[in-house]
């Protein structure tokens, strides 16, 4: 009798372990790649050691105050030099109004709708210039002023690492494809769901800003008070991409702010995890020689930043 | 092709059988039996425009059902011949032609029974497997496949059963692609230890598991193509007082029911009685949240059901009481809940008085009150699952046997039986109903469209029964509706003379007496005319039925209007 319950129990755990498909993600994740791109698995040994901090300020071309905290994300990019990755937000508001006078000034449109979900999703009262440090929570908020950031980066900068992260972004000038392969390496034993996500972005593009003073901390100290012609706008956000929250028919890469799963549950010291993504018909008014790629990976459960890459994208015909 | 199929495996089992029997059971195929039924329903209709009766082109439908079963010892075998020449209005309409709609193979032997082909089969309560038959409704999801029961030990009861399920009719029995496998195990304790024999406890324990597949067909969405779902329950009884419980889960389901959202479903059914001379209480609650599971998660209505989800109402039979606002169960989420009391007056002794003498009488008195009612779940939405895409499309989340606000159904009636002398009886009965129709959709205006809100009926009935002489007997039914919320008053006269064992003849009004438009004030009358000989039965009826909703045990289906002559037989040999 034991023998029949217990192949009866055997059974009974077989058939349930293989007849059940339990889907965590409902939506059709769009895997196609870009024909371009090619796998890559031989990442070349990440050295990194330290928790490197992401800065994901927002602004628009109008906020005079807003050059002000680019100065100083500048400054604390000297300081830090690869542990610190900078990320200009655009996301529609006030300051993104195009050509407010109707004299042909700020007429480019810098926003981008994963921008604006961003900042909707993590700045319920946005005042600006302010901006996330590795999108952790500090009294209650995501966002901090820029008073803020130099103390909160010093708060996290030894931070032992959980991950490390690399990628390999390659851009095909010919068909306007981006290539991205990543690796993402578990530094210690983990528990929980964690994601990977890759902004685009586009550096130094010349166009209007409206400058403030800085002698109060508003403008930058490189440009006039004022409205400014030739502002070299740093670090601006072209597109977010990851294979998951793509709609059929819409452009490959674009639309979620969330990006892939690379864990749901529990890893150990060393589990390493590869991801190809791609993003096809680029902008082609995009500069794609300034282009640079960040690739972060985050704690699903606090939405905040655990490892953050920032990498040249290399440029073929 | 079916048919081929069909005579091909009989003709193999019955070489088999003969074979064994000419070698080991000399005669055993000259001792075996067949036995059968058939039911024939032949309609005729004519336009109604008054009741918005139709004709169909071929002005007559007929549903013919002939079952023939043969047994032989351990060894059964059989078959359904269904004709829908053309389906009565109201079956799925795509139900057409002539042929087999079930057919089967079984034999069992030494506590092992095999069932190939057609089965129907029922685990626990049903709430996650019940393959059964409703021919008043059209429904059949008739399992086509293997079924093994086998009893290893005493008081240990297993099943298995793994098929396809009866999905349509096309001259010939059409099932559906989705495949459904399971199997249940039940223990008696009583049975199964020996010192538990005689014990005033008795205790049953089952557990089953269901899962069916279907391939993933959907470009925007991962569907899960196998679905599990499992059930755990206990039936306890001590002296007159049972207990009785199942609980069923069921993992992610996206379907049309649910509008493909990917939450897990839950049911609890919790079932309590006391019984004992002249008096009987029973308490029931059930709790279902997101546990429609069919074989195709792409149908609806009654088609494909692989599990059964019962209603906490009492299933009434009195017209204006079953036609008007029945329950249909919600299986996307409901909190029900139902209370029964029972109770008989002895008869009256020389010592009582008034109301006493009255209740007891010469014959006593049964009083049976009942109250049921089903909400709505107490759930929160979990934002729009189409406008993002990176949402887990978990719908809602509700909390486990929580009622709502909302009320669905509900039914409290009071029913009085009382016999007065050896040719006269009576029964009275209350009810008062709320129905929410915009959940329960089966109230409609005569010119189609749908009420909206609740709508609250209060309905008396009397029931007279009165034996005029030996082998005859009269009986008449009064029924009155009151309601303010669709069309208004409703009265139903019945009469109804058998002259036993052979005839009857009924007559039946149901009139809209009270509706606001005197045009619609419409006579409902319906004739029945029967004769009943041994197992034969027939029956012809000629009138007018009203659209409905038609409702067995919480599953309905939409009936039409109709006018014109109904006739069927029943037999069985």
């Amino acid at each position: 009798m034991k023998r029949i319950l217990f192949g009866l129990a055997a059974l009974t755990l077989i058939v349930a372990a293989t007849s059940c498909d339990k889907v965590k993600q409902p939506n059709v994740a769009v895997a196609d790649i870009c024909e371009v791109c090619d796998t890559i698995t031989d990442f070349p040994t990440n050295t990194n050691t330290k928790r490197n901090i992401i800065l994901e300020e927002f602004t628009g071309h109008l906020c005079a105050n807003c050059p002000g905290g680019t100065y100083l994300a500048q400054q604390m990019d000297s300081t830090y030099g690869e542990q610190f990755v900078i990320v200009a937000m655009h996301p529609e508001s006030s300051f993104t109004v195009l050509d407010p006078d109707g004299d042909g000034k700020y007429t480019t449109n810098w926003v981008i709708e994963e921008a604006s979900e961003i900042l909707t999703f993590f700045v319920p009262s946005p005042a600006y210039p302010s901006g996330m440090i590795s999108r952790k929570e500090i009294a209650g908020n995501y966002s901090i002023s820029k008073n803020q950031w130099p103390a909160e980066v010093m708060a996290i900068e030894n931070d032992a690492p959980l991950f490390n992260i690399q990628s390999i972004a390659k851009f095909y000038e010919s068909q306007r494809a981006l290539c991205v392969n990543t690796e993402v390496e578990a530094l210690t034993a983990v528990n929980g769901t964690y994601k990977v996500i890759h902004y685009l972005v586009e550096d130094s593009i010349v166009d209007w800003q409206k400058n403030g003073n800085p002698v109060l901390g508003q403008g930058h100290w490189h440009y006039p008070i004022g409205s400014v012609a030739d502002y070299a706008h740093r670090h601006v956000l072209r597109d977010v991409f990851g294979h998951v929250g793509v709609n059929e028919g819409e452009p490959l890469g674009s639309g979620s702010i969330w990006g892939d799963e690379i864990i749901n549950g529990s890893a150990a010291t060393g589990d390493k995890f590869h991801l190809l993504t791609s993003l096809c018909d680029v902008n082609d008014s995009w500069d794609e020689h300034h282009f640079y790629i960040v690739s972060f990976v985050y704690d699903d459960a606090t939405k905040e930043i655990l490892q953050v890459y920032e990498g040249h994208v290399e440029v073929e015909n | 092709m079916a048919l081929k199929k069909f005579v091909l495996v009989c003709s193999a089992m019955a070489c088999m059988l003969i074979h064994h029997s000419t070698t080991a059971q000399d005669g055993m195929l000259s001792s075996g039996e067949v036995h059968g039924n058939v039911q024939v329903i032949a309609q005729q209709y004519n336009e109604d425009t008054l009741i918005g009766a139709q004709v169909p082109p071929a002005e007559t439908a007929m549903n013919a059902f002939t079952n023939i079963i043969y047994t032989n010892g351990p060894f059964s075998a059989g078959f359904r011949y269904e004709s829908y020449l053309n389906a009565q209005l109201g079956y799925p309409g795509r139900f057409k032609g002539t042929g087999l709609g079930y057919r089967f193979v079984s034999y069992a032997i030494d506590d092992l029974e095999v069932t190939a082909g057609n089965f129907y089969d029922q685990f626990g309560n049903g709430l996650i497997f019940r393959s059964y038959e409703e021919r008043q409704l059209g429904v059949d999801n008739a399992m086509d496949g293997v079924r093994i029961a086998y009893k290893p030990y005493k008081g240990l009861y297993l099943k298995g059963v793994y098929g396809v399920q009866r999905f349509d009719f096309d001259n010939g029995l059409v099932n559906g692609d989705g495949i459904v496998r399971g199997f249940d195990g039940e223990m008696n304790l009583n049975e199964f230890f020996d010192r538990l024999d005689t014990a005033k406890t008795r205790i049953t324990i089952g557990g089953s598991f269901v899962s069916k597949f279907q391939p993933d067909d959907n470009a925007d969405l991962n569907l899960p193509e196998n679905v599990g779902s499992y059930a755990g329950r206990m039936n306890l009884s001590y002296g007159k007082v049972s207990l009785g419980g199942e609980m069923a889960y069921k993992i992610n389901d996206p379907s049309a029911d649910n509008g493909y959202i990917f939450k897990d479903g839950k049911a609890m059914l919790v079932n309590t009685s006391f019984t004992t001379r002249g008096f009987a209480l029973s308490l029931d609650a059930k709790y279902i949240e997101n546990m429609s599971y069919r074989s195709d998660r792409d149908v609806i209505l009654t088609d494909l059901m692989v599990n059964f989800l019962p209603a906490l109402t009492k299933p009434h039979t009195y017209n204006l009481a079953a036609t008007l606002y029945p329950y249909a169960t919600q299986p996307n989420g409901e909190v029900a809940y139902q209370a029964e009391l029972a109770y008989k007056f002895k008869k009256a002794s020389k010592a009582n008085s008034g109301l006493g003498k009255f209740l007891g009488g010469k014959y006593g008195t049964s009083i049976t009150i009942n109250a049921a009612a089903a909400f709505g779940m107490d759930s929160t939405t979990l934002g729009d699952v189409n406008s993002d895409i990176t949402s887990p499309r978990l719908g809602y989340k509700a909390n486990f046997f929580s009622r709502g606000e909302q009320l669905f159904f509900s039914d409290i009636n009071v029913e009085l039986k009382k016999k007065i002398s050896k040719k006269f009886r009576f029964t009275y009965m209350f009810l008062n109903m709320a129905y929410d129709n915009d959940i329960n959709q089966g109230a409609y205006t005569n010119s189609g469209a749908a009420v909206h809100g609740k709508i609250y009926a209060d309905i008396h009935i009397l029931d007279l029964s009165y034996k005029l002489a030996k082998k005859h007997n009269i009986r008449m039914e009064m029924q009155h509706m009151e309601t303010k919320q669709h069309l208004q008053n409703w009265a139903t006269g019945l009469i109804e003379y058998t002259y036993s064992p052979h005839w009857f003849v009924a007559v039946l009004d149901q009139y809209n007496y009270g509706n606001d438009i005197p045009e619609e004030r419409i006579h409902y009358v319906y004739t029945t005319v029967g004769y009943i000989k041994n197992a034969h039965r027939f029956t012809v009826g000629y009138g007018k039925q009203r659209a409905g909703l038609f409702c067995v045990g919480g599953v309905c289906r939409t009936v039409p209007a109709s006018n014109g002559f109904t006739f069927s037989i029943t037999s069985s040999f």
